[in-house]
Formats: C-alpha cells, sequence, structure tokens
C-alpha cells in the first residue's frame, strides 16, 4: 500500500513539473516577442499561410485561451510540422530519436566503466597517484568544452592517424542494418548483420568517448566523495576494529551504500544526456535530436526546436521518476 | 571571523592590500584568474588588430611572427585569442551577475516567506532545470534572435534558477538561528536583518557558486556560438572561431580551432578551481 501511495505521491510532483515545463514552452513558443506564426511558417511564406497559422493556434485569442489550445495540441501529439523536411515533427522524430538514445547509452556506459572504478580506487588509496589522475581528470572533464574536445579526437584520430572514420553520422561504406528498434548497433546484433555492427561500432566510438569524458567527470567526483564519507564513517571504523579483512570491507559494507548516491547521478547524467548531446551531434554530423534542433534553428524552422526542448525535458524528469522508484525498492530507508 | 578584526591597527589600507596581493600570489588558482583578467584588460593593447586580413599567405601555422598562426582570412589568431577574452569574460560575468541579481533575492524571499511562496518559487526552478540549459537557451534565442544582448540575458535566465535555489537552502537553516531571532527582537527590519545577518552568512556558497556559474555561461555562449546562434566571425569570440576552425581540423590545419579552445579550458577551469578553492574556505 505504502508503494501505491508513494508511487501516487511521485506521479502527482511529476505532473506538477510537467505542467510547469509546458508554461515555459509555452511561454517561449507563443508570448515571447515576435510573431510566433512567422517563425512556424518560415520568413518566406505568403499571408494567407501566415494567417491560416494564427488561426489554428488562436494566437488573436487571450493568453489563458491559447494556452488551454496548445496543451490540447500537445494532448493529441501534435507537435506540429518542420517545413525544411516537410514532415510532421513526430514523423521527424521517430528516426531521430534512437539515433540520440543509442549515443547516450554508449556513452553512459563507457563513463560507468571509467569513472566509478576510479573514483572507488582514489578514495581508498587517498594521495596516491591514481588520487591524483583522478583529481586531474575530473577537473579536464568538468571544464573542457566537449565541442572541442570533438574536434581534437577527430584532429588526433581521423586526420593526423586515420585510425577513426571520418565524423560523417552513424554509418559509413556499409547500408544500415534492417530497421527494428532505429538503433543501429542493437538491430544489427539481431538481424546478425555483423558488417553493418562493425561500421556503426566504428562511427560511434569517438562520439561516445568525448561524452563518456565529460559525464564521466562529475560521476568521479561523486563517486569519489561519498566513497570518502563513508570510509570515514563510524559502521566502517567499526568492522574494520572487528578485524574484517579489507576487501569484505569494501565490497560487502562499503560499496552498497556507496552505489545509491551513484545511481542517482548516473540517472540524472543519463537524463541530461537523452538531450545534451547536441554539441557532440553536430560536431560528428550524428542524426539525432540534437543536430535536427540546430539544424531546424539554423534555418528558422520553429516547431522541431520546440518539440526538441519539450521532449528533452520530458525524458529527464521520466529518468528521474524511475530512478525514484528504483531507490524506493533498493533502499529500506527510503521508505 | 573574530581574531582577524582585533587588530584595528594593521587594518589600515595598505595592509589590505598587502594580504590581498599575497593572498593572490600564493594561491595558483587566483593568479592564474588575476592573469586572464590581466589579459582581457591590458592584452589588446599589446597584439594586433584582430580583424586585421593579412595580404600574405592564409592559413599559415604557428611562425615566430604570429606565434598560434592565421585563420582562413589571414587573421592572427592570437591576437583574436588575447582579445576573445574580453568578449568571453565580459559576457559570462554580466550573465553570472545578472542571474545572481535576480536569483538570489527570489530565493532568499521564498526562504524568508516559505509556504506557498516558497513551493512556487521551488517547483518554478524544478521546471526550469528539467530542460537542458543549452537546449532551452537553444530555444529561446531562435525565438528572440541573436545578438550580444539576448545571449547574455538567455543564459543569465537559465541560471537563475541555480541560485533560487541554493540561496534557499542556504537561508532556510539561518532562519531559525538565535542571532536571528535576537536581531529581530531588536526591532531590525527584515531588509536590515536579511542585508546584515543572512548574506554574510551565505556569501561564501555564493560567491563559490558565481564563479562556477561564469565558467558555465562561458561555456554556454561558446557552445552557442559553435553551433552558430550566437556570435558569428569575425567578432572574435572563442567558440565561434572554434567553430570557424573546425572545417579544417580534417586536413589537419589544427591552429584555427585548437588555441580559441584551450582558451576556453584554461579560463573556465581556472574559474572551476577558484570556486573550489573559496568552497574549502568556507568548509
Amino acid at each position: 500500500m505504502r508503494i501505491l501511495a508513494y508511487i501516487g505521491q511521485r506521479l502527482a510532483l511529476l505532473v506538477v513539473a510537467l505542467l510547469g515545463v509546458s508554461i515555459i514552452t509555452f511561454v517561449v513558443t507563443r508570448v515571447l516577442p515576435g510573431n510566433p506564426a512567422y517563425l512556424i511558417v518560415g520568413i518566406q511564406a505568403d499571408y494567407s499561410t501566415v494567417a491560416a497559422v494564427i488561426e489554428k493556434l488562436g494566437l488573436d485569442k487571450p493568453i489563458p485561451e491559447q494556452y488551454f489550445l496548445y496543451m490540447k495540441q500537445l494532448f493529441a501529439g501534435d507537435l506540429g510540422s518542420s517545413w525544411r523536411t516537410g514532415n510532421p515533427v513526430t514523423f521527424d522524430l521517430a528516426s531521430r530519436w534512437p539515433a540520440t538514445i543509442e549515443l547516450a547509452t554508449i556513452s553512459m556506459l563507457l563513463a560507468i566503466t571509467w569513472a566509478i572504478p576510479l573514483g572507488l580506487v582514489s578514495a581508498i588509496k587517498k594521495r596516491s597517484i591514481t588520487d591524483r589522475l583522478a583529481k586531474i581528470l575530473s577537473g579536464l572533464g568538468v571544464s573542457i568544452p566537449e565541442f572541442w574536445l570533438a574536434t581534437l579526437l577527430i584532429l588526433v584520430f581521423f586526420a593526423i592517424f586515420h585510425i577513426a572514420p571520418a565524423p560523417i553520422g552513424r554509418i559509413s561504406r556499409v547500408s544500415p542494418p534492417e530497421l527494428i528498434t532505429g538503433m543501429y548497433l542493437l538491430d544489427s546484433l539481431f538481424t546478425g548483420n555483423m558488417r553493418a555492427f562493425w561500421a556503426s561500432a566504428k562511427q560511434i566510438i569517438l562520439p561516445a568517448t568525448t561524452l563518456a569524458f565529460v559525464i564521466g567527470a562529475p560521476l568521479l567526483r561523486v563517486t569519489r566523495a561519498f566513497m570518502n564519507e563513508v570510509l570515514e564513517s563510524q559502521y566502517i571504523r567499526s568492522a574494520r576494529a572487528m578485524g574484517i579483512p579489507k576487501r569484505s570491507l569494501i565490497f560487502r559494507h562499503a560499496l552498497p551504500n556507496v552505489l545509491l548516491p551513484v545511481t542517482t547521478m548516473v540517472a540524472v547524467l543519463y537524463g541530461y544526456l537523452l538531450g545534451g548531446t547536441v554539441l557532440v551531434e553536430y560536431v560528428f554530423a550524428w542524426p539525432g535530436m540534437g543536430k535536427y534542433a540546430i539544424d531546424s534553428i539554423n534555418s528558422s524552422d520553429y516547431a522541431p526546436v520546440m518539440a526538441v526542448v519539450l521532449l528533452s525535458a520530458l525524458s529527464y524528469l521520466i529518468v528521474y521518476l524511475l530512478t525514484d522508484l528504483l531507490h524506493f525498492f533498493i533502499d529500506p530507508r527510503t521508505r | 571571523m573574530p581574531e582577524a578584526r582585533t587588530n584595528y591597527l594593521a587594518q589600515s589600507g595598505l595592509y589590505k592590500l598587502k594580504t590581498l596581493v599575497w593572498k593572490i600570489l600564493r594561491t595558483p588558482s587566483y593568479l592564474m584568474l588575476f592573469i586572464i583578467f590581466l589579459i582581457a584588460l591590458i592584452g589588446p593593447w599589446f597584439v594586433g588588430d584582430p580583424l586585421a586580413l593579412s595580404a600574405g599567405p592564409r592559413l599559415t601555422g604557428p611562425t615566430p611572427s604570429s606565434p598560434f598562426g592565421t585563420d582562413q582570412y589571414g587573421m592572427d589568431i592570437l591576437s583574436r585569442v588575447v582579445n576573445g577574452a574580453r568578449i568571453d569574460l565580459m559576457a559570462g560575468l554580466s550573465a553570472a551577475m545578472l542571474a545572481a541579481v535576480v536569483g538570489m533575492p527570489l530565493g532568499a524571499f521564498a526562504a524568508y516567506r516559505g509556504g506557498i511562496w516558497d513551493q512556487i518559487m521551488l517547483r518554478t526552478s524544478e521546471s526550469f532545470q528539467a530542460f537542458p540549459v543549452l537546449i532551452l537557451a537553444m530555444g529561446i534565442i531562435a525565438a528572440l534572435g541573436s545578438s550580444m544582448l539576448n545571449m547574455i540575458l538567455v543564459i543569465a535566465l537559465v541560471n537563475v534558477p541555480v541560485y533560487i535555489r541554493l540561496t534557499r537552502s542556504a537561508v532556510i537553516p539561518l532562519r531559525e538561528k538565535d542571532f536571528i531571532l535576537a536581531a529581530r527582537c531588536a526591532g531590525l527590519s527584515d531588509w536590515k536583518i536579511l542585508r546584515r545577518h543572512v548574506l554574510p552568512n551565505v556569501a561564501p556558497v555564493i560567491v563559490a557558486q558565481f564563479s562556477v556559474n561564469c565558467a558555465w555561461a562561458i561555456q554556454i555562449l561558446a557552445a552557442l556560438s559553435f553551433v552558430g546562434l550566437g556570435v558569428k566571425l569575425p567578432t572574435p569570440e572563442w567558440g565561434a572561431m572554434v567553430r570557424g576552425g573546425s572545417d579544417y581540423i580534417l586536413y589537419g590545419q589544427w591552429w584555427v580551432s585548437v588555441f580559441p579552445g584551450l582558451a576556453i579550458l584554461i579560463t573556465v577551469l581556472t574559474l572551476n578551481q577558484v570556486a573550489d578553492r573559496i568552497g574549502q574556505i568556507k568548509k
């Protein structure tokens, strides 16, 4: 019962947050100065088209009514259409969202594999070379502009050493695998198409490495800080005094308590990544949501931009909700 | 710290200046920040015109006469990086300042009043923070159009929630403290209590955050310019310069993008280190 109450409470908070998000996007799309009708149909549109859009969006009506109309449109799953591609935005996103999710997921996995172990080791062996290395890497990772890091990786691995393929999207020289999930790596595995698998794996390495480095830095910091805190806690001291071997001290007593805040951080970062791959997508011509948004902005195509803004906030909130629920099941203290 | 205040004689202006200078020289991150500001302030006088097009060969690598090389228009990259420091720091500082000026009173107000105001403020900033900062900034810039002023306003706007939440969380525990109650008993106005008793106590957290926010602001500005939404070439802005050189990276002509990017990295890293340092002092 308590679980249901908790889920209910969390869902209520989600609804409040969604309301806030929708108000913000509404204000940005409809209320800010400038005629949104022109932004939506493009500047070259003739007068009747603009009038039709004003009619459709209800831009001549009072603001509360406009908001109501906006919400009605959203609930009908209508995100507008892009005049650049000539498709409804939902159609365009259907092929681009999986590309972003694929990139975000691979980057997150890479970040987890380097940042968490390094964070743990640097907390356990304080002032060692590993600890210093961890400090330098986390400092760099937080500060480095990711678009520049991406450019540097292209310089080194493509232009100088010719190891990596050219930064031209998700797959090159091989035709993409049969469409199942839209994620090339998964699809090519499902269909046993190893050529497509290797081709897309090669393409994803550099962008994923860039993001993994940038995202890994805060993860490393959090892991290190919490491991430090736990290692200095009373119960670890007692356990040590009782003669529990170091190995089991770390793996059985300290680690479970560290993993909890670390999973939260992973979730937050993943939620961020789902909308935060923009720059890297742009550099590597990765045909995901972020590149779609930038291409649309650069040709004054407005509906797709706001759709991406809305969707990335939505996915962040959902990932966050799922983490909270997950915690509820893992950690007895939250109940 | 009361002990430091006891030595009234030593509190002359010269003494203060000396301690400040010594503090800056002794702390690497402060010293670095000082150098960066110095470059931004007086550097442009020592390097050539950042917009001068050379008649000679373009896209030349680093040479003694132009240590950072020249770009595709023959403009001197060293001069552009140095002049860029002014633009990026100015924009970063003003955006972070604006965000603090708007966010802090709102946060303090929310914490002080509590109740429905607090809830509204909290939920609003949470909703804002659900958006990836860069994407939200892009959306607003797309609606408003990209000018330097709009960029600063937008970067400030997306950073306001950070200050609201930070100030709020710093003020709430203070609200019930005895010295605040005592001040209220003494008949001080809300404004005076806030200014004299609350603000000094939250200042270190805010200053550290301010430094981090400057770093963010510079990163966002550079990122927006990099994707072509912000400052456009030939204005010497670091992000725009990295963008300008990114096509030549493929052919191994690295200097056009590498130096401005390095400038962003060093500046942001320094600001973050300064924030860490201030955070440590607080503890």
